[in-house]
């Protein structure tokens, strides 16, 4: 058997209209509603509150849609969807665009490109450290022979 | 496949497809299937933003959004775990809802308080204050409050459906719609019930 602090909790939440209230409460609601005259009340003052509120979702309706009709509103939602849809092959075929970034990410070709970058990297810190540790014990003076690269004493000996 | 979801051919025409088969050819890319999806739910978007965000614009371009998402995520879509509408309503109430989130002046339109010529000047005026009044009582909720009363109260969703379109519990739905009732009778039936409490 449902309370009547029960019935009142779910027509705060749901209403007066009892379709709304969860289908499992429905047979005892309508039980005490036949038994209760406070149950009634309670639905009443309900009823007078749904009221208000559909008549204030019809002036926040006419609100927002002052000047405006469903059909004209529909319309500029396709056209601007398919602007922003229409210039793609379609799900499907962003769903291969991704497979091909994928594909790309791991490729054999990234992968020796990074390899030739690392290379070439390991490479110019070699020549720099060669250069420092063959490099002549006196300094050269001015800024023009400082821009010429250190001639490697391994080779003019 | 039908509405009912039977087998038509990969002819059928797709007026007569149910939404799971339009889904299904969207993600393999078929315009003409997705257009049919904005076509029968964008009235239903349109409608159901509207009533949480607080201005046209935004209710269009929320909308927009959610189409955009639902076609370039139509291959997510599993009929076996939900139905369309749910993860429909889903995916504009968390974007009316994160909207919502950030606060922002609503101008009314410049002719919402335009007095009906039919009507006597004081009547009409009346009437305009009295429809002000119940907009801005509506827009003082908040937005998961208006989701919640809308998807109830105007789509006829369950508690639980509702619930499962806004990511939460039965319970927490159920205590967003006592809370949005609790303010609109202080704002809509305050000087009735202040009447009856007199006498």
């Amino acid at each position: 058997m449902m309370t009547l602090r029960r019935f009142r909790t779910l027509a705060d939440s749901y209403g007066a209209d009892l379709q709304r209230w969860p289908e499992r409460q429905r047979g005892q609601a309508l039980a005490l509603l036949e038994s209760s005259a406070e149950a009634r009340s309670v639905i009443a003052r309900a009823r007078e509150l749904d009221e208000a509120i559909a008549a204030a979702s019809a002036a926040r309706d006419a609100h927002v849609w002052a000047g405006e009709t469903a059909g004209r509103a529909l319309r500029r939602l396709q056209s601007r969807v398919s602007a922003r849809t229409g210039g793609r092959s379609g799900a499907a075929g962003a769903a291969r665009v991704e497979q091909l970034r994928a594909a790309r990410r791991g490729s054999p070709r990234r992968a020796g490109w990074f390899g030739l970058a690392t290379a070439a990297g390991l490479a110019v810190l070699a020549g720099l450290a060669l250069g420092i540790l063959y490099s002549p014990s006196s300094p050269p003076q001015d800024l023009t022979a400082l821009l010429q690269p250190a001639p490697l004493q391994l080779l003019t000996e | 496949m039908d509405r009912d979801g039977e087998t038509n051919g990969p002819d059928a025409h797709a007026d007569d497809l149910c939404d799971a088969e339009l889904l299904a050819r969207s993600a393999r890319g078929d315009r003409r299937a997705f257009d049919r999806i904005v076509a029968r739910y964008g009235p239903v978007a349109l409608r159901l933003a509207a009533r949480i965000v607080p201005d046209r614009q935004s209710a269009e371009d929320i909308a927009q959004e959610a189409m955009v998402r639902i076609w370039h995520r139509a291959g997510d879509f599993d009929a076996r775990r939900a139905r369309f509408t749910t993860w429909l309503y889903r995916i504009v109430a968390n974007l009316c809802i994160d909207l919502c989130r950030r606060p922002r002046p609503v101008p009314l339109p410049e002719h919402f308080d335009t007095a009906d010529p039919a009507a006597g000047a004081e009547e009409a005026m009346e009437q305009d204050e009295r429809r002000a009044a119940l907009a801005t009582a509506m827009a003082d909720l908040t937005a998961g409050q208006r989701a919640a009363l809308t998807l109830v109260y105007d789509e006829g969703l369950s508690g639980a459906e509702a619930a499962e379109a806004l990511g939460v519990t039965t319970k927490a739905v159920e205590r967003l719609l006592a809370r949005a009732r609790a303010h609109l009778r202080g704002r809509l039936l305050a000087d009735r019930d202040g009447a009856e409490a007199a006498t």
